[in-house]
């Protein structure tokens, strides 16, 4: 299903704006099937991670998840990005321990899964010394935990690396159901966005965020044109 | 359209800025590429009616003193001494690669024309009022000197050549009165006392009138030498360039503005501060290969845009937890509200 939104749109709060995206997403996707999405974007510093946290904490207020039975309504945000810890920061934990340690068979799941400030957000952070990250994630390990994060948590959001930065992305990618695109307005260059879209490929991809938007023309002109 | 004129919102205070700072630049030029003039002119009335042969060619006697002066102007030695009471002929140093350079400014600017067949008004435009009104008048004072001279010189050279011819006149009937002189004389030798009534009287008679003759213009041509008046002997040509001072120049008060030149420069720096920042929009708008909006987008992929978050106040990780923290503390206030 394609939005095709106007070039403006009304500027309003990040809360509704989050609940609208995740509306939207959630129509692209069916919540029982598929409920790991992946967030990436094409080069660092396009905000994916903001995205990502935003949206995570946008689902753990929804209480529609909760009232829907099936599961717990919890949401968990898997830091998948070895060397930043974005996520972590973003939601005021410890990156240490993470998912490296549970790669490592140094933690158990519920050592490196971290309640946050709100009742039914849990954040997975990235861990420390990210040199065999690459390796790790591409064991069955990382599918496993993947599978059994899946019966625990309502959505999973990975919080992906870039995809033309790295390979990992793609071998995450694969462990996704759907995968959102951030694009950052002003920045991404459009054959670099291209680029991203060929390598990632169309099958997962269920929509694009355009992040950073700067209103490009007062209101009386943009009607004038 | 919509690129370009998104380019030139998303830098409006730069392209501003350097509209302003090219205007500006600009009016500066403009200060010094035209400073206030200050024009002095005089208006001056030459005498006399012109020829028939210069009436024919439609020449006026006004037309006629321009074309002196304009050629006196061109003359290095006339305009330094019209500049030599002034500031500009202090720079003077009689080399002459040096003083043209001098000069062809003083030239430039210093103009003639004629109103009416007797009416020549000379006029200086300069920065400073009080030189203009000096070259005005020195222009006057230097022509009506060379007016002068130049009649003095003819009629010394006319009174000269009259004289020349005055005398060889004189000596001519001098040689005449001596001949009939001799004459008689000789004619006496031989015939020492004629008889009158006989045929030697009469030819005594008849040379003796002949000396006679000869002595008397003789005498009337040593006298009309003698009594010759040297300023009445005036050329013609030169007496009918004396002229007279209608309105004498005074230094301006008000400085003149070439509005048309000013107007023209303005235009030209208006459309050229214009044209550089069309083409910096143009240039910018070209390069520039990021996608920005929606149908950027949608002109890369068919992906659908299922979110459009608008632009953060502040950029850093750091910064954009602590907005994404402020969110969260409102939250969970609002859900400790709501239970109690």
């Amino acid at each position: 299903m394609s939005t095709n939104l106007p070039l403006t749109i009304p500027l309003c709060d990040d809360d509704s704006l989050f609940r609208d995206l995740y509306t939207r997403m959630l129509r692209q996707i069916q919540v029982d099937a598929h409920n790991v999405v992946g967030v990436t974007s094409s080069v660092d510093g396009e905000g994916k991670t903001t995205i990502a946290i935003n949206l995570a904490i946008t689902l753990a207020n929804d209480h529609g998840l909760v009232d829907s039975g099936k599961r717990s309504g919890e949401i968990l945000i898997v830091d998948c990005n070895p060397g930043t810890a974005g996520t972590s920061q973003g939601l005021m934990v410890e990156s240490i321990p993470g998912l490296i340690h549970y790669l490592r068979h140094q933690y158990p799941v519920d050592g490196i899964v971290k309640q946050v400030f709100l009742p039914r957000l849990w954040v997975m952070p990235v861990g420390s010394s990210p040199f065999d990250f690459s390796p790790l994630i591409r064991t069955p390990t990382m599918k496993d935990l993947i599978t059994t994060l899946r019966d625990r948590f309502e959505v999973i959001i990975l919080d992906l690396p870039s995809i033309l930065t790295t390979t990992d992305t793609l071998v995450m990618a694969g462990l996704a159901d759907q995968l959102l695109l951030v694009v950052r307005s002003g920045v991404t260059p459009s054959d670099v966005l291209s680029q991203a879209l060929q390598r990632v490929g169309g099958d997962k991809l269920a929509g694009m965020v355009l992040n950073d938007y700067h209103r490009p023309l007062p209101r009386w002109l943009e009607k004038a044109v | 359209m919509t690129r370009y004129l998104m380019t030139l919102y998303r830098g409006k205070w730069f392209y501003f800025s350097a509209l302003l700072i090219m205007l500006g630049g600009s009016a500066i030029g403009a200060y010094y590429l035209f400073p206030p003039q200050y024009t002095a002119a005089a208006r001056i009335w030459v005498d006399g009616q012109a020829s028939d042969r210069d009436s024919s060619m439609g020449l006026t006697v006004a037309k006629r003193e321009q074309d002196a002066l304009e050629q006196l102007v061109n003359t290095d030695t006339f305009l330094a001494a019209v500049l030599k009471p002034t500031p500009i002929g202090a720079q003077l140093n009689g080399l002459p690669h040096h003083d043209e350079k001098i000069m062809e400014p003083v030239r430039d600017h210093l103009t003639f024309e004629t109103v009416g067949s007797n009416t020549l008004v000379v006029s200086y435009d300069g920065r400073d009022p009080a030189v203009s009104q000096q070259i005005v008048q020195g222009t006057l004072t230097q022509f009506q000197s060379w007016i002068s001279t130049t009649q003095a010189d003819l009629t010394a050279a006319q009174s000269q050549q009259y004289q020349v011819e005055m005398q060889q006149q004189l000596d001519l009937y001098k040689q005449q009165m001596v001949d009939a002189q001799k004459q008689v004389t000789d004619f006496l030798a031989l015939n020492p006392d004629p008889l009158p009534a006989t045929a030697e009287y009469q030819q005594f008679q008849a040379l003796k009138q002949s000396a006679d003759s000869a002595a008397g213009l003789y005498a009337t041509i040593a006298a009309r030498l003698a009594g010759l008046n040297t300023s009445g002997a005036l050329s013609n040509t030169y007496q009918a360039m004396n002229f007279r001072i209608l309105d004498a120049p005074t230094a301006p008060a008000v400085a003149s503005v070439p509005l048309k030149q000013v107007a023209e420069y303005i235009v030209l720096a208006l459309g050229a501060s214009f044209g550089l920042v069309a083409a910096a929009i143009i240039l910018l708008t070209w390069r520039d290969p990021t996608v920005r909006t929606v149908n950027d987008l949608a002109a890369v992929t068919d992906l659908p845009v299922l979110a459009v978050v608008p632009a953060l106040e502040s950029s850093s990780i750091q910064e954009r937890a602590s907005v994404i923290h402020e969110v969260v503390t409102v939250t969970i206030a609002e859900q400790a509200s709501s239970r109690r």
